[in-house]
This record gives structure tokens, sequence and C-alpha cells, in this order.
């Protein structure tokens, strides 16, 4: 089995001790995405030409002595729905199929900023909606590289594919239901959804604005924390971004975890979960008990509501923030509408993938006059009682440890026909973002037939650190993050 | 609350989605709604009589910016990704039945069967 | 005062009951929810951003000011301003609404209650009347369509969408066409005292939305009302009105129905048609708008806001008719023009006799500051220096006819009134023996008038005094030669 040890933490210092240059690092980006792409179709575009434009940019700054950033050099792939001024942003969807965003999302001036380079804009379910990058109206479906007849999970199944397949690059995903903890479950990797609020959501096509969130997909909780460290902060063009203070978060993984109180709430293990996924997670619970970490159960008595309160709010959010594709200032126009309904109604009617349409229709349901009572604001209430419940076990314990999905990954097709079966691996994620507090998965082990399974820690709001840090520690005295798959191109 | 799923609420639904439907989507739909509706059917045992409905994920108040003039884009980036344009404005077929400029407040809903020309 | 209209149910068993629904246009520096520039008038579709071209990934960011403003607006009436507000998502489709919903506010408006004093005069004198408000709350204004002329197509200009737009609700508390036009006017007046708005109909920055019923005198019951939309001046507001009682009545009258609906004014023909039927096609489907964080005003802030309000229209005329003494036409002259009212209360720091003074700025300043088109404080002459001249007046350095000369004069320098009475030569003449020598030498050239002004014919008199008055040249103190006159001829 393959190791994977290069990080993105390491690039900087290589490039600043004259190791390597910049457009070696990303000729050797290149050459790994180029190596996995047409077995797994994780990218919707690569930028080689601005990507190594940027890196010779970039051995010039350092060739004056000029003081490189915190991710100097380190490439960067961007999921499709977030906005970048280079190429396209279409999130998987023929309903924008060719938009060029006349602006850089805040997360990739951020990047920009310290001195990272985006490589390439990565593959999804349109919209965010989907948890096996199946539903891609642009590239089609994404192949999980431990297994390439399997999804990578979703949303962000391109870039848990890429992450997974590759070393050395930083991968931008979005969560709103789990779709950056899902698929890094999946793919065996380490995918952190961060609080509500943590980092700016401007230039994220929104899916649910209450739920949604930027977050990343690395090898490790340390290369994690340290892309936390530069997207995380409060953003003017973002209202809903914190203005608390971001921590140090690579200084905080290397406290010591003894003592810290991990509750395991047993709503999260009903008898739907996988045996093998049920195994190699209570291993993993005893990898923290031998770390010193106290654990003891919890419960989360709304978690059951969890899922269908996910669905409705969702749909709600997501039916009023679509509304804005509708063929008359950018995107798919229908040929010839006769009037304006038609234009509407058709252009919508051929942009739109059959679930993005699906969904638009039951959040238009639940708002619409006569339900807005008994499907919005009942989910709102229920939302308010599963907050309450992380509320209240967050009195007895720092984190929550459960399964990310209750399955591995499943095969291509296997689901894709029945949206309330693919609602179903959803359940263990969705209360993260109904919470807003940050969750991160990490693999913690194969199953007999050589499929990640992955752990999720849950931690209070704003207490990303400490998710973070448990990982750390969890990934410092086990190897589970460092298995390559079969499809790897990392050395 | 028990809701029967017909034909016509679908059919409501996607012209309020503005989304044109087929006969077959129309039978998919149906059915996809009855499933969800039976999906979210547990939420109604619940008693939140006495719950406040948590409407924000924000957790700040009076999150605001200065009355200040920012840089807007160029109109050729403006409508660079517009369907159609005539270099100044955004183009749509005629709208009609709705007389001029209808502000806020004013939004003219359009005919449900589609035929705005009858207003 | 407003010119009175008549009264369509005057003479007739109905009462017509009309609600306004106002929106006014705050002129920010930028829009509501965006840094874009707030200016009517520039070239179509230059003055937008991603946020209000509703660009995929865009998020809005409100602006303080406006927040402020509208309350301002709500304390002036005496509205009760919401210690905890939030915005709304209105959702419909339309090509000025480039989001597909429309920030709005629902359930928790900033401004509840209030009311607007209107003062008007009709044939039994003038009316005072407090009109009730429901709310005011605020939202962005839309884009404007425009409709090709050659061509099956509109156009979309999206400068104005995104700037700050008052929604001001009164409640069904007027009952006449005048009543209604006096309140739009107040409402105005209100806003150009709180600086907040130009209330330029023309340019849109006043649109206004009114309601009717008609029900039989006595009758306290609300009934059908139809909703007259797109009315654009004062004038169309009254006439409008005046057209739809009309029309209602004649109906009530042969016993039929008002069918319930929404109508558009053509002013060219004075009539109204058929916009739309029943309101049974709205579904607005408003939600908590998930982007942007709830407002909280506190109490102190709200004080602080109600300490810093200049004095409002309704106080201001009181004071003036009051304290001032001033006849009820000049107060109201001067109360319904900003401007013109600070230049007076600025002349009477240096004169303060306030009717003499009130009596020159109402006429002869108005005068010109209308037939140039520009405001008082731009005619150039300092209120200072027209308040001199009044006193030369009164103090008799100057006639009153010849006084008009010296303002001309005295525009667009600052010369001293008495340097410029001077250099015309116009000094009054008051000295008596002059004056006497003048009248001696008239009554011994015109014997005529002299006889019949004898025989008790008081019109010689004049003719005498105007031949004095023309000897002079105009000069000579017209008080003065009248008394001289009578004195010689012993009457």
């Amino acid at each position: 089995m393959t190791t994977r040890e290069a990080s993105i933490i390491e690039i900087r210092d290589s490039l600043l001790a004259g190791r390597t240059k910049a457009v070696e690092v990303i000729h050797e980006a290149l050459r790994q995405i180029r190596a996995v792409d047409p077995q797994l179709r994780a990218t919707s575009q690569i930028f080689q030409e601005e990507a190594l434009a940027r890196a010779e940019e970039l051995d010039m700054k350092l060739k004056k002595g000029e003081e490189p950033g915190l991710l100097a050099g380190v490439p960067f792939t961007v999921k499709d729905n977030i906005c970048t001024r280079t190429g396209t942003t279409t999130a998987a969807s023929k309903i924008i199929p060719t938009f060029r965003a006349p602006y850089d999302a805040t997360v990739v001036l951020k990047l920009l900023a310290a001195g990272a380079i985006p490589i390439a804009k990565t593959n999804m379910d349109e919209f965010g909606m989907g948890s096996s990058t199946e539903n891609s109206a642009t590239v089609g479906p994404t192949r999980n590289p431990w297994r390439t007849t399997h999804v990578p999970g979703g949303s962000s199944g391109g870039a848990a594919a890429l992450a997974a397949a590759t070393r050395g690059m930083l991968h931008l995903g979005s969560d709103t239901g789990g779709s950056i903890r899902q698929p890094a479950s999946y793919c065996g990797v380490t995918g952190i959804k961060p609080s509500y609020g943590r980092v700016s959501r401007y230039g994220l096509l929104a899916f649910a604005s209450s739920l949604d969130q930027i977050g990343v997909l690395q090898s490790s909780a340390r290369e994690c924390a340290a892309a936390l460290s530069v997207i995380a902060g409060r953003d003017p063009m973002d209202s809903t971004s914190a203005s608390r203070a971001v921590p140090h978060y690579l200084g905080e993984l290397e406290r010591d975890v003894r003592g810290l109180r991990l509750g395991i709430p047993t709503e999260y293990f009903p008898d739907a979960i996988d045996a093998e996924v049920r195994a190699r997670v209570q291993e993993g619970i005893d990898v923290f008990r031998r770390l010193g970490v106290e654990t003891r159960e919890v419960s989360l008595p709304h978690t059951r509501y969890a899922n269908p309160t996910y669905v409705l709010i969702s749909a709600a959010e997501a039916s009023s923030n679509l509304a804005r594709y509708d063929g008359v200032h950018y995107g798919h126009r229908a040929r010839n509408p006769q009037g304006l309904v038609e234009l509407y109604a058709r252009s919508r009617a051929e942009g739109f993938g059959a679930e993005v349409k699906r969904r638009i229709m039951v959040g238009t349901f639940v708002l619409s006059a006569g339900y807005h009572e008994a499907f919005y604001n009942k989910a709102c209430k229920v939302r308010k009682l599963i907050r309450q419940d992380f509320e209240s076990a967050f009195k007895e314990v720092d984190a929550i440890v459960c399964p990310t999905s209750p399955v591995t990954a499943f095969p291509i097709g296997a689901k894709i026909d029945d949206p309330l079966k693919l609602y179903a691996v959803d359940i263990l994620t969705v209360p993260a973002n109904l919470a807003t507090v940050p969750g991160i998965s990490f693999p913690c082990g194969l199953t007999s037939e050589k499929l990640p399974v992955g752990l999720q820690i849950y931690g209070r709001p704003f207490e990303d650190h400490t998710v973070l840090r448990l990982a750390h520690a969890f990934q410092m005295t086990t190897k589970f993050h460092l298995a390559a798959p079969p499809v790897y191109a990392g050395s | 609350m028990a809701i029967e799923v017909t034909d016509d609420l679908v059919c409501h639904i996607a012209r309020l989605s503005r989304i044109a439907i087929s006969q077959d989507d129309l039978k998919e739909l149906v059915s996809h709604f009855e499933r969800i509706l039976a999906f979210v059917g547990e939420l109604q045992s619940l008693d939140t009589r006495d719950v406040e409905p948590s409407m924000f994920s924000v957790e700040s108040t009076n999150v605001d910016r200065e009355d200040i003039v920012c840089a807007s884009l160029g109109r050729t980036e403006s409508l660079a990704n517009a369907p159609e344009s005539n270099g100044t404005f955004f183009v749509v077929p005629r709208i009609v039945g709705g007389g001029s400029e209808a502000g806020p407040g004013a939004p003219v809903q359009m005919e449900e069967d589609g035929a705005e020309g009858a207003a | 005062m407003t010119k009175s209209k008549s009264d369509p149910t005057d003479g007739t068993p109905f009462e017509a009951v009309i609600g306004l629904e106002a929106h006014v246009q705050l002129k920010t520096r930028s829009k509501m929810f965006c840094g874009c520039e707030n200016r009517f008038g520039a070239e179509p579709n230059t003055l937008v951003c991603p946020v209000c071209l509703g660009h995929p990934g865009s998020l809005p960011v409100v602006n303080r000011q406006a927040m402020e403003w509208a309350a301002r607006v709500g304390l002036a009436c005496g509205c009760e301003i919401a210690r905890f507000t939030k915005f709304d998502r209105k959702n419909y489709y339309y090509p000025d609404l480039p989001k597909g919903y429309q920030i709005s506010q629902y359930d928790l408006p900033i401004c509840n209650g209030g009311e607007v004093e209107v003062h008007f005069a009709n044939d039994s004198g003038v009316v005072r009347r407090k009109i009730g408000l429901v709310r005011i709350h605020l939202e962005e204004d839309a884009g404007k369509n425009i409709h090709a002329e050659a061509r099956p197509e509109s156009w979309v200009d999206l400068n104005r969408a995104g700037v700050p737009l008052l929604e001001i609700v009164s409640k069904p508390d007027m009952h006449t066409p005048e009543e209604a036009g006096a309140y739009l006017r107040m409402l105005r007046l209100i806003m150009l005292y709180l600086g907040v708005s130009d209330c330029n109909m023309e340019e849109g920055t006043l649109r206004c939305d009114v309601n009717i019923s008609v029900r039989p005198r006595g009758s306290t019951h609300l009934e059908t009302r139809t909703e007259i939309k797109n009315l654009n001046s004062f004038t169309h507001v009254e006439n409008a009105l005046q057209h739809e009682i009309t029309r209602q009545m004649k109906i009530k009258a042969r016993g039929e129905k008002i069918v319930q609906q929404t109508l558009l004014f053509d002013p060219e023909k004075g009539e109204t048609r058929v916009m739309r039927g029943k309101e049974e096609a709205h579904d607005y489907r408003y939600f908590p708008e998930p982007d942007l964080a709830p407002w909280i005003f506190s109490e102190e802030w709200i004080e602080s806001l109600r300490k810093s309000l200049p004095e409002m229209p309704a106080v201001r005329l009181q004071r003036f008719q009051g304290a001032l003494g001033l006849s009820p036409y000049h107060a109201d002259v001067l109360v319904r023009d900003v401007v013109m009212a600070e230049f007076f209360e600025e002349a009477l720091e240096t004169y303060d006799k306030a009717q003499s003074v009130a009596n020159w700025v109402t006429n002869v300043v108005r005068e010109e500051s209308n037939a140039r088109g520009i405001s008082a404080k731009e005619i150039g002459i300092s209120p200072a220096r027209l308040a001199g001249l009044v006193r030369a007046i009164d103090e008799g350095k100057v006639s009153n006819q010849k006084a008009r000369d010296v303002f001309k004069a005295m525009l667009g320098n600052t010369r001293a009134v008495a340097e410029v009475i001077g250099e015309l030569g116009l000094e009054q003449i008051s000295d008596d023996s002059f004056i006497r020598n003048a009248v001696k030498e008239v009554i011994g050239k015109h014997p005529g008038p002299v006889e019949d002004v004898k025989k008790g014919k008081e019109n010689s008199i004049n003719f005498l005094v105007g031949q004095v008055m023309r000897q002079s040249k105009g000069k000579a103190n017209p008080g003065i030669v009248l008394k001289l006159v009578k004195e010689e001829l012993g009457v």
C-alpha cells in the first residue's frame, strides 16, 4: 500500500528553502490530475496555463525575496459551485453551462492572497443536490478511486476523489447536509464542514443559505487546519460570517486530548447502520479511549426528525435561491419562447436536472399559501429542538462521535432512481448543518470490500479547533489516513 | 395535516415554480410528492406548540455596512452573461398585460395558464 | 393651499373609503444591499454589480443609513419602532427582479402604527385631519422594464434594482380625493424635512398605489375594493380617485356588485383599465431572508434618533401662525417649501418683523426662484440682505414698489441695501417741504381735478397723488404725498 506524505504545509517550506519551484509544484499537480482524471472524471475544468503563469509569477517573487503567503505555491481545486474569475462556474448544471463569474469568491481571494494557485474545478452533484456525484449534468458521474464502479459520495465528490487519488493539493468543497463529510468518508479522506459563519459564503452558489458552508477535503486533519487558518474569518461581503477571532488552528492541534469528553449519541447507531461501519467506528472510538479521551453516552433525542427537517428547510430555501436562474439575466434560455411565462418555464425545465426540479417544487410547496405553517414553520420549530439537543449535550461533553454515513460507497446507479433512498444516507450528517456546529469526517479503516469507513466528530459552534485536534490526535496514532486507493497518482 | 396530492396541486406548484412539466413528469411528481409527504409526516406527531422557530443560523444582529459607494461593473461585464442583450439592455420577449413599470409591490402576476396576453 | 377638488360623493348617499400605499426611494449614496451608486438617470445597466444583478453566489449587506432613515421617518410619523426587526424574501418572477425574489419585510416591519397630520382648504375652510398609518417597511426597489417601440420585446435596466425603498401603508382613513392628495403631499413634505428623499414623482422617487371602496354614508363596513397602480403624479392620484369613486357609485346605484381587481390609470384618457383580476394568483411565499442577520434597535438608539429629528411641518405651521403671528396663507406657503422656510427663518435673525419678511419671501423671493427654476437659496441674495431690504421698506427708506428694483440690483453681489438704493437714486423722499412744493405745483396745473375733489370725488385725490409721484420720479413717500394733498385742499 502506497502512503502519502507530502502535504500542503511542506510546499511553502520547500519553496523557501529552494528545494523546489512553484512551477514544478504545479507541473506535478497537473501530472497527478491528468493521471487519474480519465478514470475518475473528478474535474470539470483544468486551469493549466493560468496556473503555470501564476506559478512563474510566484517564482519571480520568491527570487526577489518577497514574503510568500502561508500557502505559497499550494495548488488548489475549487468545487464548481464556487465562483472563480478564471474559467466558468456551472454548479454542474445546464442552466448556467457557460457562466463566467465577474468576481472571485472570498475563499478564492483569501487563498490567492496566501499564495495558493487555482488549478482545477471539481465535479459535483448539480447545485449540491445529491450524495453521489451522479447528478452532474455537465461532467457525468465521478468515480470512487477505491473502486471505480462505485460513487465517491457527494455532492463534493470530485474534490473527495481527487483528494484521495492525489497529494499535495488543497480542495475546496461545500456542505449543506453532508456534502463534504460524506464523500470524505466514502473516499477515505479528511473533510471538515466548519461552523456556520466560520468561512465566508460570498461566491458560493447558494443551495440552502442557512445550512451551506464552505470547507476543505484533505489527506489529514493537519492539512485541514492549515487550510482553515487561511480561509476562515469575517467577510464584510457575507452578513452571516462570524466576527469571532480565528483560533490558531495548527497550534491548537498540538494540545493533548487527554481528559476531553467525547459523547456517543445512542441515536446515531440505529439498526440501519452497516455492521462493518459500526465495527470500524467502535474500533475508532477505542482509539480515542486509549488516547485518554473520556467517552460517555449522550442523547440527542430529536435526531430522527433531523432528516425530514433538513429536507423541508433545504428545499424551501433552494426554491427561492434557484429562482434567479430564469433565463433572463444569465444562463440558459429556451429557444423561441412564446412570451415571458413560457421563457421562464421552459428555460428552467430544460436547464435544471430532475432532482433539482423536484427539490425546487417541494420547496415551493412547503412555502406556499396553506402549507407554509404546517411544513416550513414546523420544520423551523423542529430545528430549534435539534439545536437544543446539541446545546444540552455539549454541556456534558466537549465533542460528539458517530459514523459519518450509515453505509460505505455504493455502486453507481444503485440509488439514483430512488431519491428517498439517497436522502437516507444523509441522516448522520444533516444535524450538523441544522445545528450550525462543526463536523469533521476522517477514515477509521476499511471494510472487507476494501472500502473506507468514515468517523465523524461534532464540536460546539466555533470549536472547529477541537474537532480538528481530536482528528489529528487520532491520525497521529493511526495510519488509516495514509492509505492510498488503487487509483492513486501521488508518487 | 392530511394532504391529497392531486394533479392540480402539482400543476399549481409547477406553475408557481415556473417549471414546465410533461404528463410523464406529472405522474412521477405526484408519486414523489406523496412519498416526500409521508417521509416528513413524522414531524407532525411532534408537539411544537411552545417552540420558537429557529429562523436564523447567523448568531449576530445588526450586521451592516456604511453608506459608501463602491465601483460597479462596466456595462460590458454586466451584460456579458446575458442570453440576449442589445448592448445596453437585457432583452426579453415583450411584456404584455402589465402596463409599464411594475415596481415592487406591483408585480404583474402572470396568468396561471401562461396565456399572459389575456391579462 | 391645495386647490379644492369637487368631491364626487357630494350630494350622494355614498361615502368613499381610500387607503394609500406610497413607495418612497431613499436618497442614500449607495444602494440598499450593495455599494453601487444610488443615482437617477445614469446610462442603463452601469450602476450594477454582482449583488444587484442577482448573480450566483452574491450576498446582500444592509446599508445602515437606510435603516436609520427608515426609523427616522417612523419617528417623525409617531410610529412605534420595532425593537426587533428582520428582512424577508418576497418570491415572484419578473424581468426587473433579477433574484426572483425581492428582499422586503413581512411580519416585523421597522415601523408600526403612527399618523400623518394633513391640512387642506375646501369650501368650508381649512380642514385638519389625522390619517392613520398601518406600517412602514424597508425593501429594495426593482429595476425598470422598458417596452421597445418597434420590436416585440422589452428591455431591462437594473440601475434601479436594489435602491432602498420605503413602503408606507396608510389606514383606509381618507374619504375624498383631496384628502388623499393632501396626505400624499404631506408625506412628501415630511421626507423633504427629514432630508431622506427627494420624492420626485417624475423621477419615480415617490410612487403610489391607492385602494378604493364606496359604501353607504354612515356605514362602518369595509366593502369590496379596487386597487389602482402606477400613479405617478399628485394630480393623477386625485383624478384617478375621482374617476374610480364615480365609477363605483354608478355600479352601486344600479344595485350591482364591485369586482375586486387591480386597475391601471390612463392619465390621458382619465380612465382606469383592468390590469388583473382577483388576487388569487398571488402567492409570494414569504420567509425570513437567511442571508441577513436580524436587526435590533436599542432604546438608546431610538432616543438619539428621536432627539435628532428636525421640526416637522405640522409643528412649524403652528409656530409660524402662533408665535410668529403669520397669516394662515403665508404660514402655509412657507411650510410647504423647506428651503424657503429656512430662508425666511434666517432672514428673521436680521429683522424680526415676521409678517413683513414673510410677505417678501413668499412674493418676490418665490417669484424669482420659480421664474429661474432654482431654490430660494440659489437666487443670489442672502437672507440677511433681504431682511435689510425689508427693514428699509418698513423704515420708509425706499418705497415698496421701488424696492423691487433694489432687490434685482442686489442679486448676485454682496452690496449693502443702502448702497444699492443710493446708487440707483431710489431713496424715498419723505421731506415735507420738498413734497409740499411739488404738491402745490401739481394743484396749480390741474384745476379740474382739484374742483372734483372739492365736490367730493375721492378718485381725483388719487389722480393728484399720482401726478406728484410722477413728478418726483416715484421717490416721494406716497403716504406723505397723500397727507399733504389732503392738507392743501383742506379735505
